[in-house]
């Protein structure tokens, strides 16, 4: 099991075997740069980004509790560090607390009938506007559906990962989607 | 049945529904053309974000990050939670006398220091008193040595002063026994 591999190779690094956490930057550099790239949208920033997670998991390596996934562990470091990072350029913070009488007024006003995306684009066209779009998601919505999409991690993981109510995650990935499709309608 | 929302057509899409809502929902869709138009619509969708493209780092990434590696920081100790407990404790109450008689944190930290002080105080006077007595007791039995020696010096010729100790010695053994005998025949005769 994945969750279980990473234990051990955790274990083994705060034993001093360095080779044990190369393995894990190299399982996880992926995932964290992929998270980053589409959340900063700069390919040297990224990088940086994500070397300094993996420096910052290192450090802090005698803090994890193997009650948590290292996995979710690891993308909470990556969550805070872009939190201070976007403190650091001074960006506006949407807060995402849970509104439920927003999200469901929201959910409501969303049509039922519109034309599928796919009868607009090709599939490659698609995807390079689904790539502008994402761009232009609101940051706290977009960490959502990267975490969602682009890292593959289940809503319970996410809401971990970001200390937020399951359903709060859930409707703020659906926002996400269908903010982009309408965007992608809009073109 | 009415139309499922868009959440639970993501639900469905996403498998994430029990089995009797899936079921209810499969129901529905073979009978609503408009329903299942919605969901290849989002089925594509979801297919189009899962076939975007990942980022890839450089293939020197990896080395990058091993050789920026801080030490390796080890579990906390007990005792380094204590020394660590010790010097915050130290600390605050330095930094309560620092600010000053402006905060409220001031009169504790004063009367927490001259505890301290004063029992330092206290102890270290009773070790130099021990230390004067013990210097005194030396100091005396000294010079009761000395006079002994010079009497002793007196009155028998040098060399006969090894004999001198052993014919005083033996008496004075003597009374001292009976010195510590004595209270125990008195008792005994009561």
């Amino acid at each position: 099991m994945a969750a279980e591999e990473d234990r051990t190779l955790v274990r083994r690094s705060l034993r001093g075997e360095r080779q044990a956490f190369e393995m894990l930057v190299r399982k996880y550099q992926q995932p964290l740069f992929n998270y980053f790239g589409r959340m900063v949208q700069e390919r040297e920033l990224s990088l940086d980004l994500t070397q300094e997670v993996f420096l910052r998991a290192y450090a802090a390596l005698h803090t994890y509790q193997e009650k948590f996934q290292f996995s979710t562990w690891l993308f909470r470091i990556a969550s805070n560090l872009l939190i201070d990072h976007w403190r650091k350029k001074k960006l506006p913070l949407v807060s995402i607390d849970p509104n439920p009488d927003e999200e469901e007024q929201q959910l409501r006003q969303l049509p039922d009938q519109e034309p599928a995306v796919s009868e607009s684009y090709e599939r490659k066209e698609l995807l390079k506007k689904i790539e502008q779009a994402i761009a232009q998601l609101p940051e706290s919505l977009r960490e959502l559906f990267v975490l969602r999409h682009m890292n593959d991690f289940s809503y319970e993981e996410i809401a971990t990962i970001k200390h937020l109510p399951l359903g709060t995650v859930k409707n703020r990935v659906f926002q996400a989607r269908e903010w982009l499709r309408a965007r992608l309608e809009e073109k | 049945m009415n139309c499922p929302n868009l959440i639970e057509i993501y639900a469905y899409l996403e498998q994430e529904l029990s089995a009797e809502d899936r079921l209810r929902i499969e129901e529905h869709l073979e009978a609503c053309p408009g329903c299942r138009k919605l969901l290849a619509g989002r089925r594509f969708y979801l297919e189009s974000l899962a076939g975007l493209p990942s980022l890839e780092p450089p293939p020197d990434f990896t080395d990058r990050v091993m050789s920026e590696l801080p030490p390796l920081k080890s579990p906390a100790r007990l005792w380094l939670g204590l020394a660590g407990g010790l010097y915050l404790l130290f600390s605050l109450l330095v930094a309560g006398l620092a600010l000053g008689t402006r905060t409220a944190l001031f009169p504790v930290c004063l009367k927490i220091f001259k505890g301290l002080f004063n029992l330092a105080a206290d102890f270290s006077s009773l070790i130099i008193r021990l230390i004067q007595q013990a210097y005194g007791i030396v100091k005396g039995l000294r010079i009761f040595l000395g006079v002994v020696a010079g009497l002793l010096t007196d009155i028998f010729p040098a060399g006969g002063l090894g004999l001198a100790a052993l014919v005083l010695a033996v008496p004075l053994s003597l009374v001292l026994f009976w010195l510590l005998l004595r209270p125990a025949k008195i008792l005994s005769r009561s």
